[in-house]
């Protein structure tokens, strides 16, 4: 559905924000995770034809999207993180106009989208009284208003609260089932309930992609826990990958990854996706 | 096709509701209400819109249009320009243009549908305008009101000169180094240029046809009609005293020559090269080619600039000395004037030529050039020391710092006339020995301008208020010479003791109504 050949951008100032990264992907919930700086947003906006590739092509469908672009929009729900909204329209105006450049006219539509995203009571009010949450959603309802066949979003359920976040998630994995979902976020837990597929990316290169399960079997053996004291916790910190610390009557309950832990008496147990992004990224695990 | 078309109208349908659903519509509205009431003078009164030689014009449908088009046509297409010129930025500042660049709209629809928008938005201005004016004839007016003279006279005036404004407003959004307010003040001039050049050139029976085709603002155009028809070469539009000894003259109308209309007309067609422009520059918000020329200024030169500048600061202002101890509104300034030196460090060139001209250009020069232009370069920077922190979301975290929520506008206030000082001193001081009161009156004008652009950029919150309404200001006090009234600076060299006197009570007027607007915004605010 999507392929991506060895891509690059480098900025004018030198900088390069992706490094000849390669990817293909079909229908299904494709996660992104990687640290600030990653490279992550840059990839998107390349995608979605906001920005060009240095070097290297897109494919949408065995179409390239440089010389084709407006296939790709046709077809495309996006939802940047850096997104606004116009304070004075109401709900409706904003997403009937977005929903108008992508070629929809129904009316029944806008509407079935506001109300996809709980927004529908609240359709034919000022955009401007709605809360953080609630613009999220808007926005999350532009990106699905033409039925897309490739959804972009990025860092889609910040700000959002832990029942529309679950809402959303539902969400994806139903649109995922026919078409392609690309799911940027920080927050880890996020990816492991919806993601199919998951890439880690690191100062603008591919370090991995593969399954849930596959990125958690990379993992194993290399996950500790032990219980120390809080001033032999000052003492490590700064040696440790750590995944968790959390103060305990009897001390510090301290996870962390690495090659080898046994050596400081802490036991090997069962890894989870976020130890799995830190050992990959060797950064440490974003909140 | 009609998808097309449809969307089109989607950009249009949103540009055109968001344009009339502002407050400050029918706040413009009201104004241009007021406007048609200033524009027409009761009979009898000292001073009239249209005279020729010293004769007053007999105020029927004719010369009542005319006037108000003229009139109308001078000040929609400068502070049109400031009212449109908005509509890319927009959707840049709110991040709507990173989900419209992601759509199947191309970006010659969406520049099309922006400049549709902002055509039909200033026609209703001009349209509302025209309906005031024309209310304004039944009152005042000496002969029946003919509407279809009103609209003729309109339509030639607004029709080619709208959709040109619409399309060099969104030029000067798209190419990068024309927009913002550098580019607002350049527009300024661009304006005055052709404002001024086209009538010159009749008058000077110089006039080529593509000049004329080139006259958007259609002064030329009107200038050559009213020649044509009353014969006289000597006339006045503005208001000005009559000698009520001459019989008033009855104005019979434009002639409608077909060629002059023609060419009226042809300068419609100038709103394709500005709109080719425009869309040539467009860069579809990609953010790449957006921050490579946000961040222009990281080149070596660059780098050794803002050295430059930052030694420059450590100087004039020190992070420590004095600037160290317990807060206070004194250091507050201070800092809001460091972070302005700071934010645009091209305001150094400006303190430095204007410390060099101030000393060693004569005397009369001080007074005609290097203060107007002094003025013209601290509109931008003012605009901004009053709208930044609202603008750029630090509001909140500023009033977090003591002593500054309660005295915000003080401390906006003299930090523009810090900036404003920095700029002026030299001159001021080579006045104050030469002509103590020229100095005084220069000293009031500094005073003036930055209390209103700290009352209009809090009342308004953006930056264009301030800059429409002062560069419009400026352009009536430099070019009426014979109305004293304006001089707020002193650079025509007649003002009286009264006016100086009324300009520092304007100032301090304006300081207080920003004080309690502020107030009351933080009452509300606060709840």
């Amino acid at each position: 559905m999507l392929t991506i050949e060895s891509i690059t951008k480098r900025y004018r100032s030198g900088t390069v924000a992706i490094n000849e990264v390669s990817l293909e992907c079909s229908a299904g919930v494709v996660g992104l995770l990687g640290p600030n700086g990653a490279g992550k947003t840059t990839l998107m906006q390349m995608i979605v034809t906001l920005t060009r590739p240095t070097s290297g092509r897109i494919l949408f469908l065995g179409r390239d999207i440089r010389r084709e672009p407006d296939f790709l929009r046709s077809r495309l729900g996006f939802l940047p993180q850096d997104f606004g909204v116009y304070e004075s329209a109401t709900a409706f105006e904003f997403i009937s106009y977005l929903g108008g450049l992508k070629g929809i006219r129904s009316r029944h539509k806008v509407m079935g989208v506001l109300e996809a995203v709980n927004l529908h009571a609240m359709a034919h009010m000022m955009v401007k009284t709605f809360s953080g949450g609630m613009k999220q959603r808007l926005g999350i309802a532009q990106a699905l208003v033409n039925d897309p066949e490739l959804l972009i979003v990025d860092e889609p359920t910040a700000g959002l609260d832990p029942e529309e976040r679950i809402r959303f998630r539902t969400l994806l994995t139903t649109l995922g089932r026919n078409s392609l979902v690309i799911f940027s976020t920080h927050i880890v837990s996020d990816l492991a309930a919806v993601a199919g597929k998951i890439a880690v990316l690191k100062k603008g290169k591919l370090v991995t992609i593969g399954t849930p399960e596959e990125i958690l079997s990379s993992a194993f053996g290399h996950v500790w826990e032990i219980v120390i004291s809080s001033a032999e916790f000052e003492h490590q910190k700064s040696k440790l990958r750590i995944s968790s610390a959390v103060q305990k009557a009897d001390g510090v309950h301290l996870r962390f990854v690495g090659s080898d832990g046994s050596s400081l008496g802490a036991a090997a147990v069962e890894p989870e996706l976020e130890d799995a992004y830190l050992l990959l990224t060797g950064e440490d695990v974003p909140s | 096709m009609m998808n097309k078309l449809f969307q089109f109208r989607s950009v249009l349908l949103m540009e055109c509701t968001l344009r009339f659903r502002r407050a400050t519509t029918p706040i413009l509205f009201l104004i241009l209400c007021g406007a048609a009431f200033l524009l027409m003078p009761e009979t009898g009164s000292s001073g009239v819109m249209f005279l020729i030689g010293k004769q007053r014009v007999l105020l029927n449908s004719a010369a009542t249009a005319l006037t108000s088009a003229i009139m109308g046509g001078l000040v929609f297409s400068l502070v049109g320009f400031y009212l449109i010129s908005n509509s890319v930025a927009r959707d840049l500042r709110t991040g709507v243009g990173n989900l419209i660049a992601a759509t199947p709209l191309s970006s010659a629809r969406y520049l099309a549908g922006k400049l549709a928008g902002n055509i039909v938005y200033l026609a209703a201005m001009a349209s509302v305008f025209m309906i005031a004016c024309m209310g304004m004839h039944l009152l005042r007016g000496e002969m029946p009101l003919e509407p279809i003279v009103f609209v003729q006279t309109f339509a030639i005036m607004f029709l080619p000169s709208i959709p040109c404004i619409a399309a060099i407003a969104l030029m000067f959004e798209c190419v990068p180094f024309l927009s913002g307010r550098g580019g607002d003040v350049l527009y300024f001039f661009f304006w005055t240029i052709t404002l001024a050049l086209p009538p010159a050139l009749v008058f000077a029976s110089k006039e080529h046809a593509w000049i004329l085709a080139a006259d958007f603002t259609g002064m030329g155009y009107f200038v050559k009609e009213i020649i044509w028809a009353t014969g006289a070469r000597e006339f006045t539009i503005g208001y000005a005293p009559y000698d009520a000894a001459l019989a008033p003259i009855l104005f019979p109308g434009l002639k409608w020559i077909p060629e002059f209309v023609l060419l009226r007309l042809s300068s419609l067609l100038f709103t394709i090269p500005f709109f080719g422009i425009a869309w040539a520059a467009f860069r579809r918000f990609d953010p790449a080619r957006r921050s490579s020329h946000e961040k222009a200024n990281t080149g070596k030169i660059a780098r050794l600039w803002q050295k430059l500048v930052s030694v420059w600061l450590r100087i004039l202002v020190p992070r420590r000395g004095w600037l160290v101890g317990p807060p206070s509104l004194v250091k507050a300034i201070a800092l809001d004037v460091r972070l302005t030196l700071a934010l645009y460090p091209i305001f150094f060139i400006v303190i430095v030529s204007s410390f060099f001209f101030g000393l060693l250009a004569p005397m009369s020069a001080i007074r005609a050039s290097v203060l107007p232009i002094m003025f013209l370069i601290l509109v931008p920077l003012l605009a901004s020391i009053s709208t930044r922190d609202r603008l750029n979301n630090t509001a909140r975290l500023i009033f977090s710092a003591p002593c500054v929520k309660r005295q915000y506008v003080l401390m906006k206030f003299f930090s523009g006339l810090l900036s404003t000082m920095l700029v002026g001193l030299i001159p001021l001081v080579r006045m104050s020995l030469d002509d103590p009161f020229g100095a005084a009156a220069a000293l009031n004008g500094m005073l003036f301008i930055a209390s209103a652009a700290t009352l209009l950029g809090l009342l308004t919150g953006t930056p264009k208020t301030f800059v429409v309404t002062f560069l419009l200001f400026l352009y009536i006090a430099t070019s009426s010479k014979t109305v004293p009234a304006f001089d707020f600076a002193g650079l025509q060299g007649t003002p009286t003791p009264f006016i100086v006197m009324f300009y520092a009570v304007a100032s301090i007027l304006m300081v207080a109504a920003a004080l309690g607007f502020e107030r009351w915004r933080m009452e509300r605010d606060e709840g």
